[in-house]
C-alpha cells in the first residue's frame, strides 16, 4: 500500500522532471537556432516560455500545498525544499534560452562576425551539463551532481577566454559593435546557465546527502 | 426536573405503603374469624397441605419472572428517561425490592402455616408476586443499563431497527446477568418456601430426633435447591465476555 | 458537480444548550470532507445530525434543512434505518458486535435484507478485502475479532460498514485509539475508500485533517467558521481563529 504522500512526491517529481525536459529542449533547440541561424526555432523557444512560466506556479504551489497538509521531515522535507529550489532554477533556466533565442533573432540581422569555433564546443558541454543535472536527480545522484562545478570552472574559463578574444576582433573592426555585444551577451547566456545547472546539482547533493555545498569557499 | 422526580417519591411511595397496609390489614383481620376451627374440624395433613398449596405457586412465579424481565425491557428501552410512567415506576420498584424477605416470609407463614384453608391462592399469589417483580425487575434493569450505549449505536448505525437491536444485542448480551438475577430470586423464594415448611412441620410435632429427621427429609433438597441457585446467580452476575 | 448533502441553516439544541449554530455547507460526492475544531465544539454532532443518530438523544431538537441527494432527511417517510444504511457510520473507538469476525460483517449484509449464504459470505469476503484486512484474518474468520489489534479491529468496523453499501462514509474520530503505526493504514485506507465513497471525517487533529481530507471545515463553538478546501484552509485562511488554530495557537 502506497501512502498518499508518496504518491503526491512522485508526480511532483515528474512534473518537476517533465518541466527540465522542456527546458532542455528549449536550451537545445535555442543553439540550434544560433548555429544554424534559424529564426522560427528561435520564436518557438520564445512561445514555450509561457509552458515553464505556468508549470512553474503549478508546482510551487503544489509544494506548498503537500508542506501544508503533510508536514514532511527528513528526506521528503529535503526533496521538497529541492523541488523548490530546482524548479526556481529550471525557470530561470528556460529564461536564459529565451534570452538566447532574442540574441540569434539579432545576431540573424548581421553577417556572421567569425567562424566560432568555440560555440559549438560550449555549447556541447553546457547541454551536457544541464542534462546531467537533470540525470542526477533522476538518479538520486549526488557524484554526477558534484562533478558539475569542476566542468563549470572549464565552461569560465572558455568564456574568459572567448571574452578577451571578442575584444581583440571588436578592437580590430569597430563596426561590428552590434554583433559583437550581442554574442557577448549569449555568452554570458550560456554561462549562466552553466551557473544553473551547477545549482542544481548542488541541490541534488543536499537532497541526497543533506549536506549544503552551495559556498565551498565561505567555510 | 430533579425536583419533579422527588415530587413523585414523595406522593407516590406514601400512596403505595398505605394501598399495601390497607390491603394487608383486610387479608389479615377477615380470615383470622373462624381460621383454628375449620382447620381442626377438618382431618388433613398441614405439612401436605402446605406443599400442595406451594407447588401451586411455581407457575406463579413463572409468569411473576417473565413478566417482571417484559417489564425491566418495556422500561429500559422504550420509556424515555423523563417519560412520566417511567417516572412513576422505576422509584416503587426500587423501594419494594429493598423490603426483606423475611417479611414476605412471616406473611406466608401466617397464610399457610396457621390459616391454610381459609387464606386464599390470590393473596398467597400476591406475596409471591410482592416478593419476585421488583428484585428481578431491578437486576433486569441493571443488566439491561450494564450494556455500553455504543453497541447500540454500532447498530443503529448499520441500519438495524429498536427491535432487531434489541433481540439481537440487547438481550444476548444481558441475557446472563438477567438469568443471575432470576437465580436469584428464585433462590429467595425458595428459602421463603423453605422456611413455611419448617414451620409447619414444628408446628405439627415438637421437636424429636424424628421431627428433626422430616425437617432434613422435607426440606434438605429445598435448601440444595437455595445454595445451588444463589452460586448459580453469583457465577452468572459475573458476565463473562462470551461470544454470542 | 451537484453536493450529495447539502445543509442549510441548521441549527440543534440538546435541552436548553445549542449546540450548533446556523450551519450551512455541501458536501460534494467522492470526496473526503473533514470537520475539525477543538473538543466540544459540535464536531460530533454534526455528523450525528447527517445519520440521525442524535434522535437517539431524549432532548435533541433542530432547526433548519439537511438534503441528501435532495431530498430532505428529516421528512416523515424517510427511515432512520434506511438512512442509517445509506450513510454507515465508523466510531471513535472500535465497537465490535461480540460475535465472530464473519458474523461482524456478516450483520451487516443480513440487515440488508439477504438471506442466501453464499452471497452473504461474498459480501464478507469483498469488504474486508476491500478494508484491507483480508490477508490477516481470512485463516481465522470465526474467532473472536477481540484478539485483534486495535487497528485492525478498527478496519474490521470499517468492513462492517461497507457491507451495508453505503453512499456516504462517516468517521468519528477513527484514529484516537490507534497508535502511531497504526494511524497511517487507516489514513491510507480512507483515501482509497474515497474513490468509491463520500467520506465524512471528524478530527481533532488538526495535521490528520490536512493529511487525509480534500476539503475541511473549521468549527468553534458551534459554528462553522470557515470550510474550504483543504489547502486552501491550512495555507491561507481568511478566518483569524481558523488561522490561530491551524497554527496550534487555539485549542
Amino acid at each position: 500500500m502506497q501512502s498518499h504522500l508518496e504518491s503526491e512526491l512522485k508526480s511532483l517529481q515528474h512534473q518537476l522532471l517533465n518541466m527540465g525536459g522542456i527546458a532542455e529542449n528549449m536550451l537545445q533547440e535555442a543553439i540550434l537556432s544560433v548555429l544554424n541561424r534559424d529564426e522560427s526555432l528561435a520564436q518557438k523557444v520564445i512561445t514555450l516560455d509561457d509552458t515553464v512560466d505556468k508549470l512553474e506556479n503549478e508546482i510551487e504551489a503544489q509544494c506548498i500545498h503537500i508542506i501544508a497538509r503533510h508536514q514532511p521531515v527528513a528526506f521528503e522535507l529535503r526533496f521538497l525544499t529541492m523541488t523548490l529550489k530546482v524548479n526556481q532554477n529550471i525557470e530561470r533556466l528556460a529564461d536564459k534560452c529565451v534570452s538566447i533565442a532574442r540574441r540569434s533573432i539579432e545576431l540573424l540581422q548581421f553577417p556572421p562576425i567569425q567562424p566560432f569555433v568555440d560555440l559549438p564546443s560550449v555549447c556541447g558541454i553546457i547541454q551536457e551539463m544541464v542534462k546531467d543535472s537533470l540525470d542526477s536527480l533522476v538518479h538520486r545522484d549526488a557524484n554526477l551532481a558534484v562533478q558539475l562545478r569542476e566542468r563549470d570552472n572549464k565552461v569560465n574559463e572558455i568564456y574568459e577566454q572567448t571574452l578577451s578574444d571578442l575584444y581583440g576582433i571588436l578592437r580590430s573592426n569597430p563596426e561590428n559593435i552590434q554583433p559583437g555585444i550581442s554574442l557577448l551577451l549569449l555568452f554570458r547566456h550560456l554561462e549562466r546557465i552553466g551557473d544553473l545547472a551547477v545549482n542544481i546539482g548542488e541541490e541534488v547533493f543536499y537532497l541526497v546527502k543533506g549536506e549544503v555545498i552551495r559556498h565551498p569557499n565561505s567555510d | 426536573m430533579d425536583k419533579t422526580k422527588l415530587l413523585f417519591n414523595i406522593i407516590a411511595v406514601p400512596i403505595l405503603i398505605i394501598v399495601l397496609t390497607v390491603y394487608l390489614t383486610l387479608t389479615f383481620t377477615v380470615p383470622t374469624v373462624n381460621s383454628e376451627v375449620s382447620f381442626e374440624s377438618m382431618n388433613i395433613n398441614r405439612i401436605n397441605l402446605v406443599k400442595v398449596r406451594l407447588m401451586w405457586m411455581i407457575p406463579v412465579l413463572c409468569v411473576a419472572i417473565i413478566v417482571s424481565v417484559v417489564i425491566a425491557f418495556v422500561v429500559e428501552e422504550w420509556l424515555s428517561t423523563n417519560n412520566l410512567i417511567r417516572r412513576i415506576i422505576e422509584p416503587q420498584i426500587i423501594i419494594l425490592s429493598s423490603i426483606p424477605s423475611i417479611v414476605y416470609g412471616i406473611l406466608a407463614i401466617y397464610y399457610l402455616v396457621f390459616n391454610p384453608i381459609s387464606s386464599s391462592y390470590v393473596s398467597l399469589a400476591f406475596i409471591v408476586i410482592l416478593l419476585v417483580v421488583p428484585i428481578t425487575t431491578l437486576s433486569a434493569q441493571n443488566a439491561i443499563r450494564n450494556i455500553d450505549i455504543s453497541i447500540r449505536h454500532a447498530a443503529y448505525a448499520v441500519g438495524a431497527t429498536k427491535t432487531k437491536v434489541i433481540l439481537d444485542h440487547v438481550l444476548p448480551l444481558s441475557l446472563l446477568e438477567i438469568l443471575g438475577g432470576i437465580c436469584h430470586t428464585i433462590s429467595r423464594t425458595l428459602a421463603v418456601a423453605a422456611l413455611c415448611i419448617l414451620v409447619s412441620i414444628l408446628v405439627e410435632s415438637p421437636i424429636s430426633g424424628q421431627t428433626i429427621v422430616n425437617i432434613v427429609h422435607n426440606i434438605g433438597i429445598l435448601l440444595l435447591l437455595v445454595l445451588l441457585f444463589s452460586i448459580v446467580s453469583s457465577f452468572l452476575r459475573k458476565n463473562p465476555n462470551v461470544m454470542y | 458537480m451537484t453536493p450529495i448533502i447539502q445543509v442549510n441553516d441548521l441549527n440543534v439544541w440538546f435541552g436548553k444548550r445549542r449546540i450548533l449554530r446556523n450551519l450551512s455547507f455541501d458536501i460534494q460526492p467522492r470526496q473526503v470532507t473533514a470537520f475539525i475544531g477543538p473538543s466540544n465544539c459540535g464536531k460530533t454532532t454534526v455528523i450525528r445530525c447527517l445519520n440521525r443518530l442524535n434522535d437517539l438523544q431524549v432532548d435533541y431538537r433542530h432547526t433548519g434543512e439537511i438534503l441528501i441527494n435532495g431530498e430532505e432527511l428529516y421528512a416523515r417517510k424517510n427511515k432512520t434505518t434506511e438512512i442509517a444504511r445509506k450513510i454507515s457510520m465508523v466510531f471513535e473507538k472500535p465497537i465490535l458486535f461480540k460475535k465472530s469476525i464473519y458474523e461482524n460483517v456478516a450483520y451487516s449484509a443480513r440487515i440488508r435484507g439477504i438471506k442466501h449464504v453464499t452471497q452473504i459470505s461474498n459480501i464478507v469476503d469483498e469488504c474486508l478485502m476491500k478494508a484491507h484486512l483480508w490477508n490477516e484474518v481470512k485463516d481465522h474468520l470465526h474467532t473472536d475479532p477481540s484478539l485483534l489489534s486495535i487497528g485492525q479491529q478498527q478496519q474490521l468496523c470499517i468492513a462492517r460498514a461497507l457491507a451495508c453499501e453505503p453512499e456516504i462514509l462517516i468517521f468519528d474520530e477513527p484514529c484516537s485509539q490507534l497508535d502511531a503505526t497504526e494511524t497511517p493504514k487507516i489514513e491510507t485506507l480512507i483515501q482509497t475508500l474515497k474513490q468509491q465513497f463520500t467520506i465524512i471525517f471528524v478530527t481533532n487533529k488538526r495535521r490528520q485533517a490536512a493529511r487525509v481530507s480534500d476539503v475541511a471545515g473549521f468549527l468553534y463553538n458551534g459554528e462553522l467558521v470557515e470550510i474550504g478546501k483543504t489547502e486552501q484552509i491550512f495555507t491561507t485562511p481568511t478566518d483569524n481563529r481558523t488561522e490561530n488554530y491551524v497554527t496550534g495557537r487555539l485549542g
